[in-house]
């Protein structure tokens, strides 16, 4: 008995001191297996009376069962200690950079057409194109520019006949739109917006290009107004630049509306107190609206005693500028990369 | 145009208004002040008295003077101007001074002490051009009853400010300063003043008129006798510096100071130069003419022409000739005001390079042709006066019969266009301001249009006067209110944006080109304009841009090459655009051009080179994402002499027969060209593309028996497209569900021109299990089809 327990005390210490699995498999065979000095010792069993016989064997039991059971702890927590072992391995320098998958961008000027269309889309516009090598008469005389007028010295022209221009606004969009309707069922309600590229005839600086792009806005009905036309920029310049933002429409001209607004925003800058960009003045210009000329209606095939509506022209060059703080036109054509990638999360 | 402040005040009283914010209220109104500045720049500027005048000890040319800047303050001065002199009054820059050149400050000069400057006119006036050459030389001499100490700009009438205006072009009559002067009166509530012209006792001339072309709708003329020349006074000569013009002589000077005033650009001739007193106005001659600058000009027939002794009189409204002009002998002159066609006048300005004053304002319709009369008048009056005419002659002229235009407005179309709410008196009030006459009955209007509102022809330009007036600060915000529109972008539309946004997702970077190229480079990677011609600009700023682009592929590596030049060495990029040629002939085309890495983590060890099969997986996304299923385009090579694109590495993309786009390498030799090295672009129609049927997405439902997997390897001819072999195979047996390429090898082992090709296949039969004997019948069925179409055998 005592040699049992003796056997006993020797295993528990055995798989206290095992160091690894193996260690302590090793000892689990030695004490637990067949040929374990317990299964030896039991071999006596035969030569005691019954009373010994059932307590050596309780004892047995007891004495197995207990380093049984310190097999199973010392093996949790060894695996433990190896898990442990395994994670500290494993470290990582989360610092490190990512592997991100390449990562494009949108051409700024794209970006700004984008926010166009989304704002416009919403209010239940559509969006019309037109060509970039356009007819004389629809870029000068459907916009009331005939040949001689001293506005079309504003405008620069690449010709490339007589009759063929390159054109120098998006505007001409505006007669194809309401030509179409006149064609295909007669006047009807127009709302729309006309983004594309515009060309006139300035040296590229940092201030000019000989390309650029513009993004027309045209609405048609019985009853727009000028204050429709206020409400409606307002509501852009807010959703683009922001709610703090304010419009300020000054008198100007446009020989394809009348009355013709210049509209300036307030400085972002200096918040309308003037500063260095702003020259002072606390506005910004930014776009060319006013209502549709009489004149346009009518050679588009609506009655201007019936319908009038608004329009206007924003170069989304000046947009992206503003919105960006970009201070050089160049940049949009030169397409570096080290510029396009700023752009990459835009959409 | 530069507008004087001083002179303004001539016809509307604006002396109590602060320069700076009457610039602001103009603006506002629609004249657009793009600047301001004072005429004559300085802050402590006073009238001197040179009491003493002694050479400078240390130096040849400077004096030590000492002046008296205030009654009883003598300071210390030192100047160098040769004729500084005792005894003079003089213009004095008191220490603190800013002047346009720079600060005047208290110092020492050679070792004398300075308290000041002693001030020439090119001093205080910036812009040099306008000065005569006395005024740069020297100090400026004063008169000698000029008070010592007092503000010196005032005494001299240089106190002026000046506004520059950007006038809108259909309000070119501001030009004139009484036309500015009732917008101004306008916006002030206030009246205008015209200046008195004298009536004199005129008698008959013998001068005749006589016009022949419809391009001079007036012309007038009127004899003064006995005139002379020489300096205008001083307040003539401020008003032209504030104007911006170079004071000459009196004669010369009151000429363009009527044009200031009225607008309307005035002609002198030497009544005693002309043989015959008569003016012809005509085309048609084609000549060459010495001109009164001096330089010959060459006459075109189109050429408006006043012709006087049966030559060139002047060319009208652009420059007097040299044997008419008036010089300093001249006592006799002919006065002409006219008006001409301003398209023709701006085509002969242009030609001859003489956009000169008088010209713009003819171009830009200033004139005011119901004026003319009265100008002449004001002339005739002026050169009595400050050139001691003696005798004023009647005016000869065409006939001239300008009606007034009446312009019908109502309470209602004002409101309905500006969205507002005035009532009759608010809008009568408007046209009170701008001193038009009206009639109303409370709703409509009748409004008579001054004749030099040249703008006004319509209710809406009415309505533009009520809106401006009232300042668009005070108009209602509002929205369209409109019956509901769908607001989505066309089929085409959504599709383009798609296109941009997948390409940014899979790393690639938009960038904007230009549209115009040069006429060397449109053909290359010409693919989708054949041979159709090219859209050239009749005069192009230059040869880099003098043709409208055929393909964007030109412009892509030529900003690869500007990215590779500023360190960007990996460039991933594409653009979206519109092609064309002539005949009407608009593609949008979609290009993309690749080189360097696409992929690059250098710690990762992980990079990619950017290759032919990265630029087709682009454009296979694209197609996958318009819906347009692989089994319907095909890959030829192109063709072995391209000069364009590597004959090995390059293929169009073929809708049957029809070419829709190109993959490929840049021509190594075309790269060079264009400085750039390995270069993998596509182009694609997009016009083409888009207009393709694209199919709904059908779902199959997932099969439900087991499939079984079998590679093959096959050896066939190197060149032998591994598309077309798949194709075939897909072909070849009904439970055959994929094909795919896992491995192509070239090399040892292979026949030498023949290549293997490791293809793994998947069967599988949707309504049950597959067994071993269809599987081996699906193989053998395959294997004769490649044989027979390719002379392909298994890799042993």
């Amino acid at each position: 008995m005592d040699e049992l327990k003796r056997i006993g005390e020797e295993a528990l210490k055995k798989i206290q001191e095992a160091t690894d699995l193996k260690e302590l498999n090793d000892a689990r065979v030695s004490y637990l297996g067949k040929k374990s000095p317990i299964q030896a010792a039991m071999k006596q069993m035969r030569d005691m009376s019954k009373e010994e016989r059932a307590n050596f064997g309780k004892i047995s039991n007891e004495v197995k069962q207990s380093i049984a059971k310190k097999v199973e702890a010392k093996k949790a927590e060894l695996e433990a200690l190896a898990l442990e072992a395994k994670i500290e391995s494993e470290d990582i320098d989360i610092s490190l950079p990512a592997r991100r998958l390449p990562a494009g961008s949108l051409h700024p000027i794209t970006i700004v057409k984008n926010d166009l269309e989304n704002l416009f889309l919403g209010m239940g516009y559509e969006v019309a194109e037109g060509p970039e090598v356009e007819t004389d008469h629809y870029n000068f005389e459907l916009m009331n520019l005939p040949k001689g007028h001293p506005a079309r010295d504003m405008q620069d022209t690449f010709y490339i006949d007589e009759n063929t221009l390159m054109r120098t606004h998006t505007s001409p969009v505006q007669a194809h739109v309401m030509l179409d309707k006149i064609a295909n069922g007669g006047a009807q309600p127009i709302k729309v917006i006309c983004p594309g590229k515009t060309y006139r005839r300035d040296d590229d600086d940092a201030t000019h290009s000989h390309q650029f792009a513009q993004c027309e806005g045209l609405v048609v009905d019985k009853n727009i107004t000028m204050a429709d036309l206020k409400g409606t920029l307002e509501l852009f310049v807010k959703k683009m630049f922001g709610e703090k933002r304010e419009i300020r429409l000054r008198p100007s001209y446009f020989p394809f509306t009348e009355p013709s607004v210049e509209v300036d925003i307030s400085c972002g800058n200096c918040g309308g107190k003037g500063c260095s960009m702003c020259k002072g003045t606390g506005w910004i210009e930014i776009l060319g609206a006013g209502m549709v000329n009489p004149h346009v209606l009518e050679m588009c095939g609506y009655d201007p005693q019936v319908w009038q509506g608004f329009a206007f022209g924003i170069g989304l060059e000046r947009v992206a500028m503003l919105k960006y703080d970009i201070d050089n036109i160049r940049d949009f054509y030169n397409d570096d990369l080290r510029f396009l990638n700023q752009f990459s999360g835009e959409e | 145009m530069l507008a004087s402040y001083k002179l303004l005040n001539q016809y509307v009283k604006v002396d109590d208004q602060n320069p700076e914010e009457l610039a602001e209220k103009i603006t506002r109104i629609g004249h657009e002040v793009e600047g301001h500045h004072p005429l004559a720049l300085g802050t402590k500027l006073v009238v001197g008295y040179v009491k003493e005048c002694i050479d400078h000890p240390d130096s040849d040319h400077l004096h030590i003077c000492q002046v008296e800047v205030a009654p009883g303050e003598v300071t210390q001065i030192v100047c160098g101007a040769p004729n500084v002199a005792a005894g003079e009054k003089v213009i004095v820059a008191l220490p603190g001074c800013e002047l346009h050149a720079g600060k005047i400050s208290a110092g020492k000069i050679r070792g004398a002490e300075s308290n000041g400057m002693i001030c020439s006119i090119a001093e205080l006036i910036e812009d040099q051009r306008l000065l005569r050459e006395e005024d740069k030389a020297g100090i400026h001499v004063l008169d000698q009853d000029a008070p010592v100490g007092v503000e010196a700009l005032s005494y001299l009438g240089l106190d002026d400010f000046i506004m520059d205006i950007g006038l809108t072009p259909n309000r070119s009559d501001c030009m004139a300063m009484t036309s500015l002067a009732h917008e101004v009166a306008a916006l002030l509530k206030r009246d205008v003043t015209y200046p008195e012209v004298k009536k004199y006792d005129e008698k008959e001339s013998e001068i005749q008129v006589n016009v022949e072309t419809d391009l001079c709708p007036f012309f007038g003329a009127k004899l003064v006798k006995g005139v002379s020349t020489h300096e205008s006074p001083a307040w003539l000569r401020n008003f032209l510096l504030a104007s911006g013009i170079k004071p000459i002589n009196n004669i010369v000077d009151i000429s363009n100071f009527v044009m200031v005033e009225t607008g309307q650009p005035i002609h002198m001739y030497d009544y005693d130069k002309l043989t015959k007193k008569a003016f012809t106005i005509k085309t048609g001659f084609d000549t060459e003419e010495t001109m009164l600058d001096g330089e010959k000009y060459k006459i075109e027939p189109s050429d408006i022409i006043v012709s006087t002794d049966d030559g060139i009189g002047c060319i009208a409204g652009v420059m007097g000739a040299e044997s008419t002009k008036i010089d300093d002998t001249t006592t006799n002159i002919i006065i002409e005001a006219a008006t001409f066609d301003g398209a023709t006048l701006r085509a002969t300005a242009r030609r001859l390079n003489l956009l000169t004053d008088a010209s713009q304002h003819y171009i830009k319709g200033a004139i005011d042709t119901a004026n003319s009369l009265h100008v002449l008048d004001r002339c005739a009056d002026l050169l009595v006066q400050l050139a001691d005419a003696k005798e004023v002659y009647k005016t000869v002229h065409t006939p001239l019969h300008i009606e007034p235009k009446v312009v019908e407005t109502s309470v209602a179309r004002t409101n309905g266009l500006l969205g507002t709410s005035f009532t009759a008196q608010e809008i009568a009030d408007v046209f009170e301001r701008l001193h038009f006459s009206y009639e109303s009955d409370g709703e409509n209007f009748k409004v008579t249009i001054p004749t030099y509102r040249n703008d006004i022809s319509m209710d809406a330009d009415l309505t533009e006067e009520v809106a401006r007036l009232y300042g668009y600060d005070n108009l209602p915000n509002t929205l369209p209110f409109m019956s509901m529109t769908e607001g989505i972008l066309s089929d085409k539309q959504a599709k383009e944006k798609m296109i941009r946004k997948t390409l940014a997702d899979l790393g690639l970077h938009e960038v904007l080109t230009y549209t115009l190229t040069s006429a060397e480079t449109v053909n290359d990677f010409n693919l989708f304009h054949d041979n159709d011609e090219t859209v050239t600009l009749m005069s192009p700023l230059n040869e880099e841009r003098a043709v409208v682009r055929k393909s964007l592929l030109p412009a892509l590596l030529t900003t690869i090459k500007y990215n590779l030049d500023h360190s960007n060495k990996d460039v991933n990029i594409f653009e979206l655009a519109n092609t064309y040629s002539r005949q009407d002939k608009e593609i949008s085309n979609l290009a993309i051009a690749c080189t360097g890495r696409y992929v690059d983590i250098p710690w990762l060890n992980e990079s990619k080179q950017v290759d032919f099969y990265l630029v087709k997986g682009f454009v296979e996304t694209l197609f996958d994402k318009l819906g347009i299923s692989n089994k319907r385009y095909t890959f030829t090579k192109v063709e072995r002499d391209n000069k364009d694109f590597h004959p090995g590495r390059s293929g169009y993309i073929r809708f049957g027969k029809k070419i829709v786009g190109v993959i490929g390498e840049v021509h190594p030799a075309k790269a060079k060209a264009y400085g750039v090295d390995e270069v993998y672009v596509a182009e694609l129609n997009l016009t083409e593309v888009l207009n393709l049927r694209t199919s709904a997405l059908k779902f199959t439902a997932i099969p439900t028996y087991p499939e079984v997997s079998r590679d093959l390897a096959l050896v066939v001819d190197a060149t032998t497209p591994a598309q077309d072999i798949l194709t075939t195979i897909l072909k070849s047996a009904k439970i055959l569900v994929d094909a795919k390429i896992f491995d192509v090898y070239e090399g040892e082992h292979v026949e030498e021109g023949k290549k293997s090709i490791a293809i793994s296949l998947r069967f599988q039969d949707p309504t049950k299990t597959l067994d071993e004997e269809s599987i081996t019948k699906a193989m053998h069925a395959i294997l004769e089809r490649v044989k027979k179409e390719f002379n392909a055998v298994i890799r042993q």
